[in-house]
């Protein structure tokens, strides 16, 4: 029998030997018959040294080698498809006799922990996620202490391997979110994945909706306040995102930070920040709508105002304002994609160069500049690019709708708006929780920041917070 | 399901607003003056950069003359913003009234004058909103107020009257759509009080050959018809200016004051009265009450006798009375 096994084994090491033929980093060695096989790229030199070659002992080799490494994590391996998987990972894989072993010897190939950059808050933890899935899976654990936290890892890409864990609070999310999830992620069967952000089409069917179905976080606290409402995150190796599902719309619209903040101070935020959300959307159009078309919901001096700025521009005030919206899309777009350190002259160069020049040439008025760069701020406000993208499609839906029927467009596409983002359903849930369907308990922890001691029904079968069931 | 659906989307896509016009091609109107001899002639009063420009049009009907704009004017003349509606005194008012009533792009919030004045336009000054400001103020009927009163069978309507300088402090009263008289300062007061439309009004009296000034705090009218029809005042007030040697801490000085307003006002009342039953012309609705009361009119206004009793009380909290 033990003939037979080491057969297998030196059988696995004339495959790895055919299988790795032209992969460079491959290293075997051999040191008093013990075979030691790694990848140089993924290793730390230093723990092979620590782990493996500095207890080979000099004399006589024992028949159990695996009892010697001090390494914390050294697993069996009994198929040649485990060895490859382990190898592929930075294992270091160690063959003696007839035992064969994988010793975890991976290099530390991420950086260390910074502060968040698309979601910074002034208060707050200061951490974010990395590259490396389990210090991203270690900050929510850090946060969430509790055996009730679990972690489930799929293994998906046939040529990444890209490595998903799935984050929930037993205690608390819904099984059946878990099973359709669980369903979802076991289906995937492409070439591979780069980003958590590529995942996304395999977990909401965003094809009726702009809207983003669920939410991408760099921030571990984020991640875990999710957690605690029965939602599900799931991280992804070598992103520094997590996904949070589900997600409802009234979500992106208030950060993190309201919940560091004194609430009565932060509820007229909160309000505020509704308002723009859908001032970012409608602005422009409203303004076209009553300069336009209902002329005579302006008041008088308001209107001889907006007219005598509009007296030298030669275009309609639709395709005035469809020039000013789509020059600032492309400034935004340049400002994002351009290195940041060159990111403030373009900004100099656009509001201000382009904006007055534009003016006194005479291709818009002064008040649309001012009409699109209070939608702009106002739409700045959220830091989701998802979200920004949804809002200028719809900008330019209103808008259009508007240029055919005025403020009755204005009113008739709001209609289709609401339809639209109410009919949506992520995960089963409706989108447009906590207004339609209305659940104050869940207004109190989102739209408002008001005292509460209950979760969302939607979201957990355990509604009382803070009790075991 | 199919039928259902281009029903719906017909109804919701071909209903929509037709009227699309650019800011710039819009004359926005602030005042039309009207005149009429055989035809109507038309003053507007348009908005141009900082000034006031000034299109005249003719046209037998109303809306003739405003359509003729179209070929004296690069712009559409706008009346969604009209701040007032000048008529020289021999217009036949109905059709003005009826004309700005049906017109579904005009506002209905503008004031009506009337005016004996002919050049009255000034390029440096929008004279609409002028109008506009200065009957706001006091409190004076709209368009929509006076149109109302038109369409009631049982009265006759009363419009501010312009006459030189922009002086608006009386009104003209119309039987039906005929001019019949302008009323005077004193019983364009009274008309007012009768009306609760009094606003920062005040009465001027001599007390021991004294002046003092009440400002009008409430007015609470009461009309009722009876036998005679009698008409009662509550009146709030406050003294706002007195002469120096006037004791106003006295009770009777109060008193006497409030005596002296109450006789003084009783006596403008009837003369104001008088003059409606000269004219014939019911600006307070009187024949109304009389219908509402005996659900016909065997008698009008002017064949009833009248008593008067009006109550002026001077507001004395806070003031030290010997």
């Amino acid at each position: 029998m033990s003939k037979i096994k080491m057969v297998i084994n030196m059988d696995y090491l004339d495959k790895v030997m055919k299988d790795y033929n032209e992969v460079s980093d491959l290293v075997i060695k051999d040191i008093k018959g013990i075979k030691i096989i790694y990848l140089e790229t993924l290793i730390n030199q230093d723990k092979i040294n620590d782990y493996i070659l500095k207890i080979i002992p000099k004399t006589k080799i024992p028949k159990n080698i695996k009892n010697l490494l001090p390494s914390p994590n050294v697993k069996d391996i009994s198929t040649y498809k485990d060895l490859k998987e382990y190898l592929d990972n930075g294992f270091t894989i160690v063959i003696h006799d007839k035992e064969i072993i994988a010793v975890e010897t991976k290099g530390n190939l991420t950086r260390s922990i910074e502060k968040p950059t698309t979601e910074s808050t002034l208060f707050g933890p200061k951490d974010s996620f990395i590259e490396s899935i389990q210090t991203n899976v270690g900050l929510v654990k850090r946060r969430i202490r509790s055996n009730d936290l679990k972690s489930k890892d799929y293994t998906v890409g046939k040529y990444t391997k890209s490595i998903i864990t799935v984050l929930y609070v037993d205690s608390i999310a819904k099984t059946e979110e878990l099973a359709s999830l669980d369903e979802k992620l076991n289906s995937i069967d492409i070439d591979g994945f780069y980003d958590i952000g590529q995942l996304k089409p395999y977990l909401v069917n965003d094809d009726k909706n702009i809207f983003p179905g669920l939410r991408i976080t760099e921030r571990p606290d984020v991640a875990s306040k999710s957690l605690l409402e029965g939602k599900i995150v799931i991280l992804m190796d070598n992103s520094p995102y997590g996904i949070i599902i589900p997600s409802f719309l009234g979500d992106f619209i208030n950060p993190i930070s309201d919940d560091y903040v004194k609430s009565l101070n932060i509820n007229f935020i909160k309000v505020m920040r509704f308002l723009c959300f859908f001032f970012s959307i409608v602005f422009p159009a409203f303004y076209v709508a009553i300069t336009t078309y209902n002329q005579e919901t302006v008041p008088t001096s308001l209107l001889v105002n907006f007219q005598n700025q509009r007296m030298d521009v030669p275009f309609p005030a639709v395709i005035e304002c469809l020039i000013t919206l789509i020059t600032c899309e492309i400034l935004r777009e340049s400002d994002i994609r351009f290195p940041s350190a060159y990111g403030s002259a373009i900004s100099i160069l656009g509001a201000l160069v382009l904006g007055s020049a534009a003016v006194e040439a005479g291709i818009v008025s002064p008040i649309m500049i001012i009409v699109v760069a209070i939608t702009f701020i106002a739409s700045l406000i959220f830091t989701d690019l998802d979200v920004i993208n949804a809002i200028r499609y719809w900008r330019f839906l209103f808008l259009l709708f508007v240029s055919f029927f005025g403020i009755y467009g204005l009113f008739l596409c709001f209609f289709i708006f609401i339809a639209n983002i109410s009919n949506y359903e992520v995960l089963g849930k409706p989108y447009f929780y906590p207004i339609a369907p209305f659940d104050l308990t869940y207004i109190k922890d989102t739209l408002f920041k008001m005292k509460n001691n209950k979760r969302s029904k939607v979201l957990s079968n355990n509604i009382i917070k803070g009790r075991d069931i | 399901m199919k039928k259902i659906l281009v029903l719906l989307i017909s109804i919701f896509l071909l209903t929509g607003c037709s009227d699309y016009t650019e800011l710039e091609n819009l004359g926005i109107t602030s005042s039309l003056f009207v005149e009429y001899d055989t035809d109507y002639k038309i003053t507007a009063e348009i908005y141009k950069d900082d000034e006031m420009e000034y299109l005249k049009a003719r046209g037998s009907t109303i809306s003739e003359a405003i359509h003729n704009f179209n070929f004296e004017s690069k712009n559409d003349i706008y009346l969604s913003h009209l701040n007032a509606i000048i008529l020289s005194e021999d217009v036949p008012i109905e059709e003005v009234l009826y004309y700005f009533l049906r017109n579904p792009n005009s506002n209905n919030n503008f004031y009506v004058v009337v005016t004996d004045q002919e050049d009255f336009y000034d390029e440096e000054e929008n004279i609409g909103l002028m109008i506009n400001n200065i009957l706001d103020r006091s409190n004076r009927n709209d368009f929509f107020v006076i149109m109302r009163d038109y369409l009631n069978k049982n009265k006759d309507i009363a419009i501010p009257f312009m006459s030189k300088d922009f002086n608006l402090d009386t009104i003209a009263t119309y039987k039906k759509d005929k001019l019949i008289n302008n009323l005077n300062k004193e019983k364009t007061f009274i008309y007012s009080l009768l009306t609760d439309k009094t606003s920062e009004e005040t009465l001027k009296i001599n007390y021991e050959d004294k002046d003092v000034v009440v400002s009008i705090d409430n007015i609470k009218t009461d009309i009722k018809v009876d036998k005679n029809i009698q008409i009662k005042l509550d009146i709030d007030a406050t003294i706002l200016e007195k002469d120096e040697n006037l004791d106003t801490f006295e009770a009777k000085t109060i008193t006497d004051i409030e005596k002296k307003i109450n006789g003084s006002l009783e006596n403008d009342l009837k003369k104001f009265i008088n003059t409606l039953k000269v004219d014939e012309t019911d600006i307070l609705g009187l024949n109304t009450l009389i219908n509402n009361k005996y659900k016909k009119i065997d008698k009008t206004f002017d064949k009833y006798n009248y008593d008067f009793k009006v109550s002026l009380s001077i507001n004395k909290k806070g003031q030290l009375l010997k």
